[in-house]
């Protein structure tokens, strides 16, 4: 959270069409009689703590300020984990690990279950393994596609990249490659493939992560993200709603939140 | 595959190895349909699993077998969530009693540790619950929307020339194309035809007082929420019949078991009386307050608020904290106090007593007790909480409605203001965008609402119904965008479709509304009634029932947009392949399900439709004898689901009313004499025998003499009286009326027919007494008989001489002038003033019922 306190005064205003400002002193005095509860904060960051994976800090916080916290550190560290082997591309053993944890997480879960056997096989056409992957897509992915249809689209995007073998090789989140051969860079300019590419990229690692993640905090009763992250999303579209309303917010600070958001996903 | 997995799990020579096969044949099922139809149809690897699911005696000395027999619950609880195609050889294994008898043993056994324990249950009710969970939907239906027909693919690309597709649900071609996969045939034994049978007693086999006992003492670890968890939802879901609830409610626990000592908590653990059958008056324990509630009870609400100190009742240590600080928890807790208070007044009364601690978190003040935190938590930040809170409110003010009141006579304000309360927040609710949330909000909605015209209309003013039919519309672009699965989708209408179905049922402005409704809304509800899913053209079914219930809306809407006659359609199709009479593969729609797990939802929604779809007023009437609905109609009279032929008769007692006698003459050549005459005998199911006898009503009315004769004739007339008297000596007063009124119509008709009426001595007696019953519907026959006999004709309104002397042992004047004096109903005192004027006519002449 301290990246987005500093990004907060950082951040230019917003570039859209002119709008009419809200009066500075109304907003300061809105600002001002806005009672904030002191424990309400502090709940809310030690929920930051346990879902984000601190337990040490929300232990030693929730000493310091009072509040109730029965911290199951072994879970903690075990989601955390399996949000890691994911980010790092090791789907296999994040998949086994959670069947450990809870085997309902994926077994009621079709749509998680399936972006994780997407990430697998995304994974195995990274390190060139066609063969398995040809296997794993044929034994684990087709017949879940002839489950759910709407799975398909995601399927066909994925296969594409079998298709288009240098797409997948030169469109991860290196900036430059050397021994980009010209037609490469010529697909990867062009919008259509976009989506194809960017399942390359590690923001698909992480959104798949995070997917999992609110899954196993669900099934824990723990909420699916942290209240920090609710009400950064619930500002954002407050300011979305002043934005079409035709209001902007005193001092330029729209926009912050979307930055926060975006942040989260990189 | 199956070959392979029964070889690797007979290969592996130690418990180690045997761990690793298990972990991989767990991560291999999980999530995979195809896996879980396979494994579960090897009888081999079925039986391999299950002999391991038993505890050693010294389980110290062997801990991998813990790891074992939590493994093997983890496959078996995932294998059950497909469908027929796994649920039936697990239940043929009898899975739920080995996991029975291991959950027992666990709970018994001193050689485990704390945490091995947990662990072990944890594992091994999950798995119960998810067995017996899918079994009750076999049994029972789903109960929170159909899902949606799950393909069965095998590895999709490879094994050409098999037939690698089959259905979830189906239990006969799809279990041939598994047999076929993997070249082997399951003896499904009993699973063809008996397989509800044996469902619904594996479902009893819980309450069974050794199973209760053991289930129940897990309650003990009311702080794990591993254990607590899956029990409360298995609970929730298993006490769906008012006698399972009275099973779980009159629990108390065994002598020997450690909470019935009387230094513990022994007024949680009091005995109880308690009737659970609807009655309003109640034992004085449980409305003395909280020292008879029954155990469950007590459990749960203590759990969900702790009991006040002053009141004496010891709360659950750590019980209610670990509820109040895991919503999934409060959750499962809040549905199973949901699941017991349906249509129990006497709990509803013990939660209303309950002594709630001052201050407790979340308490809404204007509404004291345990209804207040109620209130509270309806009102909190969870969103299942407040919807489990909502639903939970529901089944306690609807409980609470006195016995033999509808809830439209229900006048209690403080209820009233509860119930608006509660539609406030589900009308709030509604708009969050949660398609589960959304589907359980309208099952709760529907429930709400129904019966209750003004909480309907209300919801109306709220905007509820123009809501959800916007929600509808949304649906299709939702699904086809793929933003939504087709399963939720499913259910989404059919929960949709539902709660319309219940906020139009009393109310003709909701009805109008969602008939006028821009864009118009019918053509979806047509496409409904053809959806793949079968819960959603029931729910088609029900909506088209409601909306028929207003005539302006039937010979208009419904008639112009084609659903009227869709009904019928779809009723023909549902029909074609039931294979309750004569063979036939179901065709047209097949979502993959059989009809024996369908439970004949369909059918009998589309039937209830078809009841409002045939009266005189009806356009659909002539459409419907013309297209050889009359013999489908006539046929499923004869139906073995007591529901359906019950629809299917009243249908035919609406097309008989007031119908031309030759509409009633295609009806009787339709369905016979003899299978009438044997509805009407007293071996008959009296709701189909009252329907029948109402047909017979309608046939003989406003015939003329020469028509009365062919129909008695064609009846047989000896056959007629006696069936008639037996009607009127039946306890039932539904069925005295009904026979009542056919004797009144006979009455009209010629001389030989009153002569045969009073000829018939026990008939006569019969008649006389049914003037004293207290049902204002029997007197209310019995005097319209009596009028039909005596008087002479309708112009003159002299009495026929003839009876008057017949009746003249029966005191009938003094009688007629007390039940036209004290008669609480305007039909009966009515009819006696009516009899009256006749016997008046008459003084004098023969003297009639004055005294000597």
């Amino acid at each position: 959270m301290a990246s987005t306190s500093a990004s907060r005064s950082a951040l230019p205003a917003a570039q859209t069409a002119p709008l009419a400002h809200i009066d500075v002193k109304r907003w300061e005095r809105a600002m001002n009689d806005a009672e904030i509860n002191k424990s309400d904060l502090n709940a809310m960051i030690l929920d930051y703590l346990l879902l984000e994976g601190f337990p040490d800090a929300a232990m030693e916080f929730a000493r310091e300020t009072g509040l109730p916290a029965e911290v199951d550190h072994e879970a903690i560290q075990e989601r955390m984990e399996i949000q890691e082997a994911v980010e790092e591309g090791r789907v296999e053993e994040a998949v086994r690990r959670v069947n450990e944890l809870d085997p309902e997480i994926l077994d009621t879960n079709p749509p998680l279950l399936f972006h994780l056997h997407l990430l697998r096989l995304i994974e195995l056409i990274r390190t060139e393994q066609l063969e398995p992957a040809l296997e794993f897509a044929t034994n684990e992915l087709a017949p879940r596609g002839a489950q759910n249809p709407e799975f398909l689209a995601d399927l066909e995007k994925t296969m594409a990249l079998l298709a288009f073998p240098d797409l997948a090789k030169f469109s991860d989140d290196q900036a430059h490659h050397p021994t980009l051969p010209p037609a490469t860079a010529e697909l990867l300019a062009d919008p259509a493939f976009l989506p194809i590419s960017q399942l390359m990229r590690r923001s698909q690692r992480v959104k798949v992560a995070k997917e999992l993640n609110a899954a196993i905090l669900e099934s824990q009763g723990l909420g699916m993200e942290t209240k920090l992250s609710g009400l950064v999303r619930l500002m954002s579209w407050g300011e979305d709603r002043l934005e079409k309303a035709g209001l902007a917010i005193p001092g330029g600070e729209r926009g912050w939140a979307d930055e926060v958001l975006k942040a989260e996903m990189k | 595959m199956a070959a392979t997995t029964i070889g690797t799990l007979a290969a592996a020579h130690s418990s180690g190895d045997l761990l690793v096969v298990l972990k991989d044949l767990k991560n291999s099922v999980i999530g995979n349909t195809w896996k879980k139809v396979q494994v579960a149809g090897d009888d081999e690897v079925l039986a391999f699993l299950l002999q391991w699911l038993e505890l050693p005696v010294d389980p110290i000395a062997n801990p991998a077998s813990i790891d074992i027999i939590v493994e093997i619950a983890v496959i078996i609880g995932a294998l059950s969530n497909v469908g027929t195609l796994t649920l039936r050889p697990l239940l043929l294994s009898q899975a739920p009693t080995r996991l029975l008898n291991c959950i027992r043993a666990t709970s018994n056994s001193r050689r485990l540790s704390a945490s091995d324990r947990v662990r072990l249950l944890s594992a091994l009710l999950r798995a119960l619950r998810n067995v017996l969970v899918a079994t009750a939907d076999l049994v029972w239906g789903y109960m929170r929307g159909v899902s949606l027909r799950r393909r069965v693919v095998d590895t999709g690309l490879a094994g050409p020339g098999e037939s690698r597709v089959s259905e979830a649900g189906d239990t006969g071609g799809g279990a041939t194309a598994a047999k076929k996969a993997k070249g082997k045939e399951v003896d499904r034994g009993p699973g063809g035809g008996g397989g509800k049978g044996m469902a619904a007693g594996v479902l009893s086999m819980v309450f069974e007082k050794e199973n209760l006992d053991t289930l129940l003492a897990l309650l003990d670890y009311s702080t794990n929420l591993q254990i607590m968890l899956p029990l409360y939802q298995l609970l929730a879901r298993l006490i769906a019949l008012p006698s399972h609830r009275e099973a779980l409610a009159s629990w108390s626990p065994p002598k020997h078991h450690p909470s019935s000592s009387e230094t513990s908590s022994s007024l949680l653990f009091s005995s109880s009386n308690t009737r659970l059958t609807g009655s309003t008056t109640s034992p004085a324990s449980t409305r003395s307050g909280p020292k008879g509630t029954p155990y469950i009870l007590a459990h749960l609400l203590s759990t969900i608020s702790p009991p006040a100190p002053s009141s004496g009742i010891p709360g659950l240590p750590g019980g209610a904290s670990t509820a109040r600080r895991n919503p999934k928890m409060l959750e499962a807790t809040l549905d199973l106090l949901a699941a017991l208070l349906k249509g129990q007044p006497d709990l509803a009364a013990v939660v209303r007593d309950w002594p709630v601690a001052g201050g407790s978190e979340g308490i809404d003040e204007s509404e004291e007790g345990f209804v207040g935190e109620l209130r509270g938590l309806m009102g909190g930040a969870s969103t299942p909480v407040r919807i489990a809170a909502a639903s939970c409110i529901t089944n306690l003010v609807k409980a609470e409605c006195p016995a033999g009141l509808s809830p439209i006579e229900d006048t209690s304000v403080r209820r009233g203001v509860l119930k608006r309360h509660t539609l406030d927040v589900i009308v709030e609710l509604l708009k969050g965008d949660g398609v589960e949330d959304r589907i359980k909000l309208c099952f709760v909605l529907a429930s709400l609402v129904s019966d209750e015209s003004s909480l309907q209309r209300a919801a109306a003013d709220r905007g509820c119904p123009t809501a959800l039919l916007g929600f509808y519309v949304k649906l299709e672009d939702e699904e086809s965008r793929d933003e939504l699965g087709s399963d939720p989708a499913s259910r989404a209408r059919e929960s949709i479709l539902l709660a319309l179905a219940a906020l139009a049922f009393q109310t003709e402005s909701n009805r109008a509304l969602i008939a006028e409704y821009q864009p118009p809304f019918l053509p979806h509800l047509l496409r409904a009634l053809r959806h793949p899913s079968y819960g959603v053209r029931a729910g088609g079914c029900q909506l088209a029932r409601a909306l028929s219930r207003s005539i302006a809306v039937l010979r208009t809407n419904l008639i112009d947009s084609g659903v009227a006659d869709e009904v019928i359609e779809l009723l023909r199709r549902e029909c074609s392949g039931s294979g309750w009479e004569g063979a036939g593969e179901r065709v047209g729609m097949d979502e993959g399900v059989s009809s024996e797990d369908r439970g004949w939802a369909v059918e009998v929604a589309a039937m209830g439709t078809l009841c409002n779809l045939v009266p005189d007023f009806s356009p659909l009437r002539t459409k419907l004898l013309a297209n050889g609905g009359l013999s489908l109609l006539i046929s499923l009279t004869r139906s073995p689901h007591e529901p359906l032929a019950l629809n299917a008769l009243w249908a035919v007692k609406n097309l008989t009313f007031r119908a031309a006698e030759g509409i009633k003459a295609s009806v009787m050549a339709e369905m016979g004499y003899a299978p009438l005459k044997n509805l009407m005998m007293p071996s008959t199911p009296t709701p189909l025998r009252v329907q029948a006898f109402c047909i017979l009503r309608n046939l003989v009315a406003d015939q003329t003499p020469a028509e009365l004769s062919r129909t008695t004739e064609a009846f047989g007339e000896d056959r007629l009286l006696d069936v008639l008297q037996s009607g009127l000596r039946d306890k039932d007063q539904d069925m005295q009326a009904a026979a009542l009124f056919t004797v009144a119509n006979l009455a009209l008709g010629n001389e030989r027919m009153r002569q045969a009426l009073v000829s018939h001595v026990d008939l006569i007696e019969g008649l006389s007494d049914a003037l004293n019953s207290n049902s204002d519907d029997v007197k209310h026959a019995a005097l319209k008989t009596l009028r039909h006999l005596i008087e002479a004709s309708t112009r003159s309104r002299r009495p026929r001489q003839a009876m008057l002397e017949l009746f003249l042992p029966y005191q009938l004047r003094p009688r007629v002038q007390e039940l036209m004096d004290n008669s609480e109903g305007f039909d009966v005192r009515h009819a006696a003033g009516g009899l009256l004027e006749v016997l008046e006519r008459g003084r004098g002449e023969v003297g009639f019922g004055t005294a000597r």
